[in-house]
């Protein structure tokens, strides 16, 4: 077992060198195992950015900056996630069944489950691509979130207040909300929670963000502030810097800027977002990881149709095993940490 | 002979006797499923919420390290090496919990 290539006829094998002491696993399976940790370095590393930035932004939120998932911006789909989780356990499942099969010296159910492994594997990095493109079409993206318009902010306002004065929004909508005061019956969590309706928001304290004085307040929808750093909705919507819009309302009459304000209603802005950066890298790490594996699979796949395995050497499909769980593994800690931890 | 041999050893009529795969894929299953409506069901209560959740994920991890991936059939020295990620991540966690205030 624990010598695959001498065991396999050794005409393209290389030459076997002994382990030192009395461990009882291949050399193979040993490198593997060594793999799998560093690689799980590397995640724990990102899970800790991603603690780190997720535990900031509750104290950032009571500031007035940007709470980790806006109300705003578009919700995760757990039961979706859910379905693709699922899908990577049953991958896992066909996996073992796959190192079963050629432990029972059957060729074919190796086969067979291992293709139905890799199809797994390819329906999650399907779904993971999809998602991607429906976040990234949402103004979701690794740089930051697109903050909606004024127009679009006062759209979702007045789906809450039908009688709302558009112009008069405008007004309030610049400038930030102060969170430290929320409504009645309302809490900070709630506003974390996504319990905060927009009409609790519009009722918070109106607080006016000065970038010269470092105001970090801001990026509430419809606000305009030297944090966000890129401003370009449409291709026919000239580009223009954030800092240059404050200038411009700020240089204008206080009776002129609710005008300032709708010559760029439609303008929107693009926030930095741990939320959205860490989602993006952690995922697309993660995903990268089982593209890879589908690969490995693959290749494993192919070599068994050149008689590479048998009932006595079966090392290699309990190595590509190996990584398949782990990627597996490292999905429980991440659909945990990013989708049901919100 | 390995650990590994013993678990996957031939029985009768030349099939290896494995681990129960199938009891583990419905355990991992039954648990994804619980783990959905936990966020829903305490949504109240965050810090039940987090801490059921987080039990969820150490049960289904501890079930695919030990018979997806055979830690219970091997050697205990890759079970250490197996574990030494997760202590470091544990120091990580505890160090970062620490400066949440």
């Amino acid at each position: 077992m624990a010598h695959d290539h001498a065991a396999h006829g050794g005409h393209h094998a290389l030459p076997h060198i002994p382990s030192e002491g009395n461990f009882d696993f291949t050399n193979g399976k040993f490198a593997m195992w060594l793999f799998l940790i560093s690689d799980a370095m590397a995640f724990i590393g990102f899970l800790g950015a991603y603690m780190v930035l997720r535990m900031t932004a509750l104290s950032s939120a009571v500031d007035g900056g940007l709470p980790w998932q806006p109300t705003w911006m578009l919700p995760m789909d757990l039961i979706l996630t859910g379905i693709n989780t699922f899908v990577l356990i049953c991958s896992s499942v066909t996996m073992v069944k796959a190192l079963a099969a050629i432990q029972d010296g059957n060729v074919q159910k190796l086969r067979l489950f291992l293709a139905g492994t890799m199809l797994g594997g390819a329906a999650f990095v399907g779904f993971q691509v999809w998602e991607w493109n429906h976040f990234i079409h949402a103004g979701i993206t690794m740089q930051g979130l697109v903050v909606p318009s004024l127009d679009e902010a006062m759209e979702n306002a007045l789906k809450v207040d039908q009688h709302a004065n558009k112009l008069a929004m405008a007004k309030t909508l610049f400038g930030g909300r102060d969170l430290k005061q929320p409504p009645e019956g309302k809490t900070l969590a709630d506003f974390e929670s996504g319990k905060f309706s927009e009409a609790d928001y519009l009722a918070l304290p109106l607080i006016m963000v000065d970038p010269e004085k470092g105001d970090k307040r801001a990026a509430q929808p419809g606000v305009i502030h030297h944090n966000t750093y890129a401003v370009a909705p449409t291709k026919k919507q000239p580009l223009i810097q954030p800092r240059e819009l404050q200038a411009e309302i700020e240089d204008a009459e206080p009776g002129d800027r609710a005008a300032v304000l709708e010559k760029h209603r439609s303008l929107r802005a693009k926030v930095t977002s741990g939320f959205s950066s860490t989602f993006f890298v952690l995922t697309g790490f993660h995903g990268f990881h089982v593209f890879i594996g589908v690969i490995y699979l693959g290749i494993i796949l192919l070599r068994s149709f050149k008689g590479a395995y048998s009932r006595e050497n079966s090392s290699s499909v309990e190595i590509v095993g190996l990584y398949w769980h782990f990627v597996d593994l490292v999905w429980v800690l991440l659909f945990m940490v990013i989708y049901l931890i919100l | 002979m390995t650990h590994h041999d013993d678990h996957a050893a031939e029985g009768h009529g030349g099939h290896a006797h494995h681990p129960p795969y199938m009891k583990i894929f419905a355990w991992l299953s039954a648990l994804t499923i619980i783990e959905i409506f936990v966020p829903f069901v305490f949504h109240a209560n965050k810090a039940i919420a987090i801490t059921i959740l987080v039990a969820i994920a150490i049960w289904k991890m501890n079930l695919i390290l030990r018979y997806f991936m055979h830690l219970k059939f091997d050697a205990l020295v890759l079970g250490l090496i197996a574990a030494t990620p997760g202590l470091l991540a544990l120091i990580m966690a505890s160090g970062l919990l620490m400066d949440w205030n």
